[in-house]
């Protein structure tokens, strides 16, 4: 379970992928490099405070054999634990050429409001 | 950012040892050895960085998957120098955008470059390249077999 850091920026490593998160003026943003994935085989899950990516990686060749292999495959997954001011209802993400966004909208801070005087 | 030396050599030795293309597909080693890979999504880099790739092959062909995550085509160039096969891929323009005092930066930005020195059977008019998924899928179909091959008369003094 990795705490939602700004700048984080995760190297892939050999059963992982690349992911970036950082904060904008209203939102956080977290994003991953999934090159090769179908967008059918990703899926971004909340649970309570926690954001769950999941994506599938078939192999590169159906067919012939393997000559190398650097690119990560199968299974990969990250978690993410969230701070309390995110608005859960309005997450949304997309997915762009191998690129995941998943965008975590802060709440609104009340801001002063004026209190009638009877 | 700093260069940062990955723990990754053991990986590479097991990978190294059980590759009987080495020879070919092996121009860009060292960079995967001695630098920590900034990759496709952190802010800055000054060099340029290793793209990672898949190699394979069938009876027909030879095929490489190269990732290179969150591309448009223009910014791809593949071409084959001196019997090595050179993919570049850069991006240049900055995605930017100033919200509140938060700078908004879409994806990352540099260079990403790969070497594949090419077996001799490669038919290099029929190369095809792709770019689909944050994949850049190229295959390198073998020549027919006997294509190169030529019988030398051998004459008297």
């Amino acid at each position: 379970m990795t705490l939602i850091t700004l700048g984080r920026c995760c190297p892939p490593d050999i059963q992982g992928f690349e992911t970036h998160v950082r904060r904008d003026a209203d939102d956080f943003v977290i994003q991953a490099a999934l090159p090769g994935v179908e967008k059918e085989k990703i899926q971004v899950t909340m649970e309570e405070r926690r954001l769950h990516i999941k994506a599938f990686r078939d192999d590169s060749f159906s067919r012939g054999r393997s000559l190398r292999s650097e690119l990560p495959r199968g299974e990969l997954e990250k978690n993410y634990s969230l701070p309390e001011n995110i608005d859960a209802e309005a997450v949304t993400s997309s997915y762009d050429n191998g690129i995941l966004t998943v965008r975590l909208p802060l709440k609104q801070q009340p801001g002063p409001r004026a209190v009638p005087i009877d | 950012m700093k260069p940062v030396k990955r723990n990754e050599e053991n990986r590479l030795d097991v990978v190294r040892r059980n590759d009987p293309f080495r020879s070919f597909f092996d121009e860009f080693e060292s960079m995967f050895e001695d630098f920590f890979r900034p990759g496709f999504l952190s802010e800055y880099k000054d060099y340029p960085v290793a793209i990672h790739a898949d190699v394979g092959e069938d009876d027909e062909k030879y095929m490489i998957k190269a990732a290179l995550p969150g591309m448009k085509e223009d910014d791809i160039k593949v071409s084959v120098e001196d019997g090595v096969l050179v993919l570049r891929a850069e991006r240049r323009e900055e995605e930017k955008e100033e919200k509140k005092g938060y700078f908004r930066r879409e994806i990352g930005y540099g260079k990403y470059e790969r070497r594949f020195r090419l077996p001799d059977n490669v038919n290099l008019e029929k190369v095809d390249a792709r770019y689909k998924n944050g994949i850049l899928d190229i295959d390198l179909p073998k020549k027919e077999k006997g294509l190169s091959r030529k019988e030398i008369k051998v004459k008297g003094a």
